[in-house]
């Protein structure tokens, strides 16, 4: 008799345990108010969590200092813009997204972020920029060694010619009637930026620069500064080369300064400049370091004493913006500092925040 | 100090206890060819030694009934284990309490067959066709098994079964997505040898269609390079050298070419692995009345080949493992046994993704000793082992298991373990980022369970409710720095802790047998040690707080009726806890008629799973299969030895 009440009682309690089990609920999402999409303000890429997930586009208005969130989900119907958004830039009223590893860049109008077009057939696709009324270059690290750039027709968003360059290539600069390329070597290595002629859409030249050159901006006498990052040992146990800094005489295309750094571990990366384009920022052994573009040698001043994952400094107001992405798997931080290095504050991002987009 | 005085409802009980799944299986399995008996100790230590810890069990019924799918989706439709599963021919890895791949030890007939290089094995490429028997040992065993085990440990078994005489099987399943499957097993069974052999041929084209939620439109696609195409032989030989001496001889041979399929929100696929995996093992085991003794050896080596054909990358390794371990069980007196052994276990890998090929000997030193009073209803073991390799420091680690019957049918278990887990070489000496100087994982687990088990000629019922609290230290984490290079360190401690309850009941009346099984588990795993605040008391990243599954065979003259109701909790899709992915159950069912002609037994079956046709994602942006189906026949030949 006592067993068989157990048994029940056991039961019992079996099934009503098992009951509320099966039917637990989810947490409840966290929704955000719909908003209009100001043009202009501070653009955060995010590359989003590797592998599996999406990266997201924030917003940051400058006016009313509030920042949105997955913009094109927002606007989308909750659509993922997809793995490792790379970069993004805004052309006649287009924003392009570059997103890497879903080989494809996502066309958006600029005011309301609603999806106009998906540019696909790339591979590996890094960084656009407008070239001509309606053309512009996409670099991409292509499939293997084989780095490209792809032109596209911007009346119609399709790819109309590859022109081949070094490995990797990365960010751009157009100059008269040249694109530089920096190619930083990709899956393998390289050391040249190629500068395409846009008249007749070839590389005229192959300048060598330094060990893996990623990121280049122009000062305000023309020249072209170009960073590049150095390259490891084969064993990773250091570098084998030093990361550079380089100047380009524009009017000759060759190097006229070349300012090695001296770390044998850390590669500088990210070098962007300031409002009045007379100073350098980047990042390097763990601190973000200015340099004149007046000075001949490394002028080895830090400005903030952490590196970032995306680096950018606001045209508008000289401020500079530190991504920092965490753990990679959680939401990124941005802190504003100004341009002396004192923090603003700080700002919740995407996962993985990894650059900036200024308008 | 308990009210007991009959010894024997103690026995009854406790034979009934360990009875119960063999019970259901061999009443439910009454038309099988092959009986579920024991001959031969296939795991000593697992056996003999794994007091207070909690043991889940898949039996040969429904192994045989999933003779066509994977351990990965035996264990996910079938077990309490989360499987972690990257899309239909993706990764899969299996996740005890919590814990990760590399916190399971996959043991197969006491052999560790966690590779060296990343410390498990995907679970999408075993067959269960190739084992009789699963075992799930929950909560830490390190002291038993070695590195590895500290959320729990997975036991692949095989059993032989002699005097059987002649035996032939063939199963034939064609499933949905141009899935089609051919297992052969052929066998002779002697009074004095068993030799058998195993074949299987599986491919799968795994297209399957699925809800693109990542394209404007959302519109209807089919998964690519998710093509799959594995054969593997296992050959068994079993030799009584004595009445007390058995040897064995096995050897696994298995090749893998797959395509590795993308998240939807990266483009296409194109990469491609192609494995081949060589597993030789023999085990000597001399069983006396006073001392056992057991001898294994084992190699294995395995060509893992992966090229991702748009970036041309290429990696290649070769594996290595050599295991020799001895143990002796020696009894003392009626009420005590001590168990002692020594493994050594040599890993070498050869690879291009390190700057040198590592080399790993460790050799273990572990005992245990059990003591059980007179009246035989209270046992105690206590198991320590100490590993030593070259370059570490490893910590001793024990087990320390009780379990009494307190009262008539109910049962009380308790367990108290510390266990570790060793960097895996791509931890040490992965080429960018590999960090020789890491520390092992320390795990610390305390448990304890009720159960209450009865059955009767007709009914019988196994309940059990465990709650458990584990800790782990030194949790290796691959973190980037400001750049994004990734390395591993030993920065995180995570702490989960849950309740699980499982329910057995078998029931015959007339001439319908039926067997239910539920399980349901509440686990929390936080991270209580993290480098930030905001992922600091968050839950674990694709790790389900609610897993529960209903079970129910009903089987009527030679029909035979499964079905299975899994449901997997929402899962966290980031360290921040910021967004999730929510849960899913699942209804799968398996219907079978058997027909048994002159003995012999043919069987036709069809499987429909996913039956609630739900669009649902394991990890986000790795879509599953919709509704789908398997029919297939087998057919089991046996003809009897001449007495």
């Amino acid at each position: 008799m006592k067993m068989i009440s157990i048994t029940k009682q056991l039961l019992f309690i079996a099934s009503i345990s098992a009951a509320s089990i099966f039917t637990s609920c989810d947490p409840k999402p966290v929704e955000n108010p719909p908003m209009q999409v100001p043009y202009a303000g501070v653009y955060i890429v995010n590359e989003g969590p590797y592998g599996s997930g999406t990266g997201t586009i924030s917003f940051y208005n400058r006016n009313t200092k509030e920042i949105v969130n997955d913009l094109f989900g927002k606007y989308n119907n909750a659509l993922p813009l997809g793995n490792i958004v790379q970069s993004m830039n805004i052309i006649d009223g287009k924003t392009y997204i570059v997103v890497n590893n879903a080989n494809k860049i996502e066309v958006v109008n600029a005011v309301d972020f609603k999806s106009v077009k998906t540019i696909s057939g790339l591979t590996q696709p890094r960084y656009i920029i407008q070239t001509a009324s309606n053309k512009a270059y996409v670099s991409q690290w292509g499939s293997g060694s084989t780095g490209e750039v792809k032109v596209i027709d911007l009346s119609t968003n399709a790819v109309t010619k590859t022109i081949s360059t070094g490995n990797g290539p990365e960010k751009m600069l157009q100059k008269g009637n040249y694109v530089y390329v920096t190619c930083s070597g990709g899956n393998v290595s390289d050391s040249v930026v190629s500068i395409i002629n846009t008249a007749s859409e070839t590389v005229e030249k192959s300048l060598v620069v330094g060990a893996n050159p990623a990121s280049i901006v122009e000062d305000k006498d023309g020249n072209i500064w170009v960073l590049c990052k150095g390259k490891y040992k084969s064993d990773w146990s250091g570098l084998e080369k030093s990361g550079r800094l380089v100047k380009i005489n524009p009017s000759t295309n060759s190097v006229t300064l070349s300012l090695d750094f001296t770390s044998t571990s850390s590669m500088p990366s990210d070098l962007t400049i300031n409002m009045s384009k007379d100073k350098l920022f980047f990042n390097y052994d763990g601190k973000v370091y200015s340099q004149s573009v007046n000075s001949t040698t490394l002028d080895n001043v830090s400005v903030v004493n952490k590196s970032f994952y995306g680096l950018g400094i606001d045209p508008t107001s000289d401020i500079i913006y530190g991504a920092d992405a965490g753990d990679y798997s959680s939401a990124g931080k941005v802190i504003r500092y100004n341009i002396s290095g004192s923090v603003i504050d700080t700002l919740k991002v995407g996962v993985a925040p990894n650059g900036f987009f200024f308008r | 100090m308990f009210m007991l005085n009959k010894i024997n409802v103690f026995v009854i009980s406790v034979l009934c206890f360990f009875a119960v799944s063999n019970v259901i299986a061999q009443k439910l399995g009454s038309d099988s060819v092959y009986s579920t008996k024991e001959v031969v100790i296939s795991s000593n230590r697992l056996t003999g030694f794994t007091t207070g810890s909690k043991i889940g069990e898949i039996d040969s019924v429904t192994l045989a009934q999933n003779a066509s799918n994977s351990i990965s989706e035996l264990l996910a439709n079938q077990s309490q284990v989360f499987v972690k599963s990257y899309s239909i021919s993706g990764l899969a890895s299996p996740s005890f309490r919590g814990m990760n791949a590399g916190q399971t030890a996959i043991i197969w007939n006491g052999f560790n067959i966690g590779n060296s290089m990343n410390g498990t094995q995907d679970l999408n490429i075993l067959p269960s066709n190739f084992v009789n028997n699963v075992k799930l040992q929950f909560g830490g065993a390190g002291a038993l098994w070695g590195s590895g085990a500290i959320g729990g440990t997975i036991h692949l078994l095989n059993k032989p079964d002699f005097s059987k005489g002649l035996l032939a099987d063939v199963t034939y399943t064609n499933g949905s997505f141009g899935d089609n499957q051919i297992n052969v097993g052929l066998g002779v069974s002697k009074k004095r040898y068993i030799s058998t052999i195993k074949l299987f041929n599986h491919n799968a084209k795994n297209n399957f269609p699925f809800i693109n939620t990542a394209k404007v439109g959302i519109p209807i696609e089919n998964f690519q390079n998710s093509e799959i195409s594995q054969q593997g032989i296992l050959q068994e030989n079993y030799l009584k050298l004595t009445d007390k001496q058995i040897l064995n001889f096995r050897i696994w041979y298995q090749t893998n070419d797959r395509n590795i399929p993308n998240s939807i929100t990266s483009g296409i696929g194109t990469a491609n692995q192609k494995d081949n995996v060589l597993r030789l093992t023999s085990e000597w085991q001399h069983i006396n009345s006073k001392v056992d003794y057991f001898a294994r050896v084992g190699y294995f080596d395995e060509n893992l080949n992966y090229f991702d054909s748009a970036i041309k990358l290429s990696s290649i390794s070769n594996i290595k493992t050599f295991i020799s371990e001895i143990e002796s069980k020696i009894k003392i007196g009626d009420l005590q046994f001590v168990n002692l052994g020594v493994n050594n276990t040599n890993n070498i890998a050869i690879t291009k993704n390190y700057t040198f090929n590592p080399n790993r000997n460790k050799t273990s030193v572990f005992g245990s000793y059990q003591i059980k009073n007179k009246k035989s209803n209270l046992k105690s073991t206590l198991s320590v082992r100490k590993e030593f390799v070259s370059d570490f420091v490893n910590p001793f680690t024990y087990n320390w298991g009780l379990e009494s019957l307190i009262y008539k049918h109910l049962k009380i278990r308790s367990n108290f373990s510390k266990s570790y887990r060793l960097p895996t070489f791509n931890d040490l000496y992965w080429g960018q980022g590999g960090s020789p100087n890491l520390q092992p994982e320390l795990g610390y687990n305390e448990e304890i369970g009720i159960a209450y088990i009865k059955c009767v000629d007709k009914f019988a019922i196994d309940f059990e409710t465990s709650f458990f609290n584990s800790n782990v230290e030194n949790w290796i984490m691959w973190v980037p720095d400001s750049k994004g290079v990734w390395s591993p360190h030993n920065i995180s401690e995570v702490w989960s802790r849950g309740v699980e309850s499982d329910l057995k009941l078998y029931y015959t009346l007339g001439k319908v047998k039926l067997n239910a099984n539920f399980h349901a588990q509440y686990i929390k795993t936080t991270t209580v040690k993290s480098p930030s605040k905001e992922t600091l008391n968050k839950q674990l990243m694709f790790t389900p707080i609610f897993k529960s599954i209903a079970n129910l065979n009903l089987e009527y003259k030679k029909f035979r009726l499964s079905v299975a109701y899994n449901y997997v909790g929402f899962r966290y899709e980031n360290t921040d806890n910021a967004s999730f992915l929510p849960g899913f159950g699942l209804v799968n069912i398996d219907f079978s008629k058997s027909f048994v002609v002159n003995n012999q037994l043919f069987k036709a079956f069809i499987q429909v799973n996913n039956v609630n046709n739900l669009s649902y994602q394991i990890i986000t942006y790795y879509p599953s299969p919709m509704r789908n189906y398997q029919i297939g026949f087998s057919v089991n030949l046996n003809k009897l030895n001449k007495i």
